[in-house]
């Protein structure tokens, strides 16, 4: 799947508290969620000729494991500066997340990524040149710029990611996430997704959190 | 018309002519010997004879009054100058008078008497605009240009810009007087400026050099300025060697006109600049001296004198020359204070010649702290901080001038601790005050790193994210402001704040302290002490010495306004509906109070009714930035009439001893040089209230009423509004408040009122 086919949810930004001054209440245009892409990790890494592991084939009988790539796309406006912007995942009925990516990004960098699906079901993310993935792997075929990224509580079932900018500079551009959740084969599980940002205007830092256009502050509900 | 008077014109006009033709011929002395009778002959005229007397005393006292400054007697040419206006006075003629009030400015302006100089500029500027039908067009220009540069000299560039511009100037000739001789050359090396500016410097550099052979054997003080613009286009184009030889070039032209000793000392201080480059450590110091020589030639009372000292005593200091190092830095001190009266009336107007004399006053830490004199270091950053605020306290108190005193350790109390911080452009100073013991350190972080430290904590503490729960900035600034000082905090009674620059957004009470042992609780020096910030340890004694006992609470009168009906651009505010509630019930016929709510929650209600109130609450939105000039609180109403401004606010004569501002960012506003910022809550205390709680950042609307109740139970039941916003902080923060809740407020003023209970006096007086 190309970037070109991600389908995009405009989001509103609403304060979580009310201050005593005059800034506004409500912000559109920042934020946009892409729609979740998820596959089935097991037969996404089997179709990438892989065999799974002998340890991840038992756990593979009693539990799913689910491939889910969020997309995040932070768009700059003027006068504000979004300096950090969390996405969270609640996981519910025993699901937990198994493996993400990014985990860590120091840095801001440049950087054409690809996802692929070991062998332990793990996501792995690798640099890639001109010719781009097989079927195996979910491709992001174009270019980002990387703020400083940090991952949560892989292993349970609220995981998070944090997107941070250095100081006096902002996130901004598209970010994929990557993750392989893992839940038990007879529940019917959901990953609830909910976003926060912190924006800065004149100086000031005011947190918000994302709504979609009917107010929902449930940002995605994915069936695993 | 007499016989009389028909010679007296006669002569008049016979003298102006000789001067006329003197002064072409630059035979000075022979203008002013000869300007001199005739203006003797003008003051026997009987008569004046439909203006003609005035008229011939104005020529011939503009003309003395050119010859005098070219011969470098400044102080004459403003003789000259005062004549010249006191005869335009009588004159009917604006362009007489415009003129007039031109040449007595630009007298005042080269004696630094910037604020006569600025006066004397905007008059006749404001005489051509009342008078449009007069042809004043090119005048306009040259007094805008005056003007511009005047603000410019005082650091007001954001002012002084659109001046030039209108003046059809960009960065003029470094001197307001070129334009009056010759406006071709100005215009030219205004182009060449331009030029430079823009990184033309080929460009720049032909013009220039055109000019100076267009001005060659003309005017000394003229050609050496445009020499000495060829010289720093060359310096900045790298040329270095070819700018040295230049400079000595403008050196020779203007040792040679005795009316150009500024420009004189300019081209010194430039010099010395390139030699500091070149690290020619006995050359740097020889043109230093000289520049500080030629400046005093005539009027050391100028920027580049100061400049000059500092240039000497920074590198008498790397020569470990400390001697001559402190003589240059004291004589530096002293020449501002004598100065500034005449410099500007207002806080950005002292800015530019502040900026020096803090550089000069950093020189001077460096040295006290080499010498371990902490009390030096103290009495240094006092005199760097809050001069006007101090001056503004004086007036309103009435006081004369003899009498403001310097703070002595009373002021700070038993086991009270003051931290005075000096942010300079090189480094940061504090020196601390605790019980009889004075100590002091240099942390070697600028101005500019300390505000980007600050902006860190500040986000840190309001952000939600994993990462800025583990404080690591608050860690990093909290090691580096105290680690060199060795306090031991447990034992501190009170925390008397004094911060400088951008330390004045912090909210230092966050700040953590290390853990006491047996505690798991993380320890913030909020948490230690009450505490309060103050502009200087003189302040607080002014605020002190013009405020009575703080009343009792049966004759506290509380004022308090709030849920303010407002136009879209600010919600409604149910929170500061349970603020005035939870006031109301705590009075129970213990004291008065007055509470306007909703559509009586106005501005005019508020002025009516503060001054007579001992104690003021308003909950209401604010608006304030960290660029803001004039923040403002926003009562009931519409547009503009809602709102009540810093400027107005600090006009009002109040005595409120408690004012809580429970508003969004009241004691932020633009930084203002060595002052602190200019906020609400520092409006209220020029106002003459004595203690102002008020908040860094936006505060939330549903948390600030816990923090208001707890602060006002607390004052009710005796506690001082330190003590009082200690607490009601402490209680929020443990019921696990966020730090955008509690961290924000502070105390600023003198927050301690019941010191004498607990100063060294007192003690004293108890334990006899």
């Amino acid at each position: 799947m190309n970037m070109s086919d991600l389908v995009w949810h405009d989001l509103d930004l609403a304060v979580e508290e009310v201050d005593r001054t005059d800034a506004p209440e409500e912000l559109a245009g920042v934020l946009a969620f892409g729609e979740p892409v998820v596959y089935d990790s097991a037969a996404l890494a089997k179709a990438g000729g892989k065999e799974l592991d002998p340890e991840l084939q038992l756990l593979n009988d009693q539990h799913r494991f689910t491939y889910v790539r969020l997309a995040l796309s932070i768009r700059p406006q003027e006068n504000l500066l979004v300096r950090f912007v969390a996405l969270d995942l609640t996981l519910d009925r025993g699901a937990l997340c198994w493996s993400m990516e990014p985990m860590k990004v120091e840095q801001e960098l440049k950087s054409k990524t690809e996802a692929s699906i070991s062998s332990k079901l793990k996501v792995k993310l690798a640099e890639v040149g001109a010719e781009l993935g097989s079927d195996t792997k979910e491709s992001a075929e174009y270019v980002l710029y990387q703020p400083v990224i940090e991952a949560f509580n892989v292993q349970r079932a609220d995981p998070a990611w944090e997107l941070r900018a250095a100081a006096g500079k902002q996130v901004s551009g598209i970010q994929l996430f990557h993750m392989v959740i893992k839940a038990p084969k007879l529940e019917e599980c959901r990953a609830l997704v909910s976003i926060r940002a912190e924006i800065m205007r004149r100086g000031f830092l005011f947190s918000y959190r994302a709504r979609r256009s009917d107010r929902r502050e449930e940002i995605a509900r994915i069936l695993v | 018309m007499t016989s009389e008077i028909t010679e007296l014109i006669k002569e008049l006009f016979v003298s102006l002519a000789h001067i006329r033709s003197d002064l072409e011929a630059e035979r000075f002395d022979r203008v002013l010997s000869t300007a001199d009778a005739a203006l003797l002959l003008c003051e026997q005229a009987t008569s004046d004879w439909e203006g003609v007397v005035s008229a011939a005393e104005g020529s011939i006292a503009a003309n003395a009054f050119v010859a005098a400054r070219r011969s470098g007697d400044l102080k004459r040419s403003l003789t000259y100058a005062q004549r010249e206006y006191a005869a335009a006075e009588r004159s009917a003629g604006i362009g007489v008078r415009v003129r007039a009030l031109n040449n007595r400015g630009l007298a005042y302006h080269e004696l630094n008497q910037l604020v006569a100089a600025e006066a004397d500029y905007r008059a006749a500027l404001r005489l051509i605009d009342e008078n449009p039908a007069e042809d004043l067009a090119s005048m306009k220009s040259l007094l805008l240009s005056h003007l511009g540069q005047l603000l410019s000299t005082r650091g007001q560039t954001d002012e002084a810009m659109p001046l030039l511009l209108r003046a059809g100037t960009t960065k003029g000739l470094g001197s307001p007087f070129v334009q009056l001789f010759d406006p071709d050359l100005s215009r030219d090396n205004d182009i060449a400026m331009a030029a430079a500016i823009a990184g033309d410097h080929k460009k720049a550099e032909a013009i220039v050099r055109d000019a100076i052979a267009r001005s060659t054997g003309r005017n000394a003080q003229i050609e050496g300025i445009l020499v000495c613009n060829l010289a720093e286009i060359l310096h900045q184009s790298g040329r270095r060697e070819e700018a040295i030889e230049i400079y000595q070039g403008a050196i020779e032209l203007h040792r040679r006109d005795p009316g150009s000793s500024i420009e004189l000392a300019t081209d010194y201080v430039n010099l010395a600049g390139i030699y500091m480059e070149t690290g020619n450590r006995d050359r740097t110091i020889e043109c230093y001296k000289s520049a500080w020589d030629a400046a005093r030639k005539n009027n050391p009372r100028s920027l580049v004198a100061l400049k000059a000292l500092w240039g000497l005593s920074i590198n008498r200091m790397v020569q470990k020359d400390y001697e001559r190092a402190r003589a240059a830095i004291f004589r530096g001190l002293d020449l501002y204070e004598e100065m500034r009266p005449d410099i500007a009336i207002t806080e950005s107007g002292q800015s530019g010649f502040l900026d020096a004399y803090r550089s000069l006053l950093e020189v001077g830490m460096y040295l006290a702290l080499v010498g371990s004199w902490p009390d030096e270091l103290r009495s240094l950053i006092e005199r760097g901080k809050a001069r006007f605020a101090l001056e503004r306290l004086a007036r309103t108190a009435e006081r004369p001038p003899g009498e403001q005193r310097h703070a002595d350790f009373d002021d700070v109390g038993m086991n009270g601790l003051a931290l005075d911080f000096f942010v300079g452009p090189n480094a940061t100073f504090i020196s601390y005050q605790y019980n009889r013991s004075l100590g002091g350190a240099r942390i070697d972080v600028r101005e500019t790193e300390m505000a980007a430290m600050v902006d860190e904590f500040r986000e840190e503490l309001l952000s939600s994210s994993r990462r800025a729960r583990e404080g690591v900035a608050s860690a990093r600034l909290s090691r580096l402001l105290f680690e060199k000082l060795r306090i031991e905090f447990s034992g501190v009674r009170y925390i008397y704040w004094l911060p400088d620059g951008p330390l004045w957004y912090a909210p230092l009470e966050a700040l953590p302290v290390e853990k006491s042992a047996g505690t798991s609780d993380q320890m913030t020096l909020g948490s230690v002490a009450p505490a309060s910030y103050v502009p200087s340890i003189s302040v607080l004694a002014a605020l002190r010495s013009g405020a009575t006992e703080a009343p009792s609470r049966d004759e506290w009168h509380v004022l308090a306004f709030g849920e303010p009906c407002n136009d879209g651009a600010f919600p409604p505010l149910a929170g500061t509906a349970r603020e005035l509630d939870h006031l109301y019930q705590l009075s129970d016929d213990r004291f008065k109070i007055t509470i306007r709510r909703g559509a009586e929650a106005t501005r005019e209600n508020f002025l009516s009714l503060a001054p007579f109130a001992t104690h003021i609450h308003i909950a209401a939105h604010a608006v304030a930035d960290f660029h803001s000039e004039q923040p403002y609180i926003v009562f009931s109403g519409h547009g503009e009439q809602q709102f009540l401004r810093t400027g107005e606010l600090a006009a009002m004569k109040l005595k409120a001893n408690v004012v809580f501002l429970s508003a969004c960012s009241t004691s932020v506003g633009r930084k203002s040089t060595g002052e602190g910022v200019m906020s609400l809550a520092r409006a209220f205390l020029w106002s003459g209230c004595r203690c102002v709680v008020a908040s860094l950042w936006p505060m939330p609307d549903t948390a600030v009423p816990l923090i208001v109740e707890s602060f006002y139970s607390g004052l009710v039941a005796g506690l001082s509004p330190a003590q009082a916003a200690q607490q009601a902080r402490e209680q929020h923060r443990l019921r696990g408040g966020t730090p955008k809740s509690w961290a924000g407020f502070q105390v600023l003023g003198d927050g301690d009122t019941w010191s004498e209970r607990y100063s060294m006096k007192y003690f004293k007086t108890e334990t006899l």
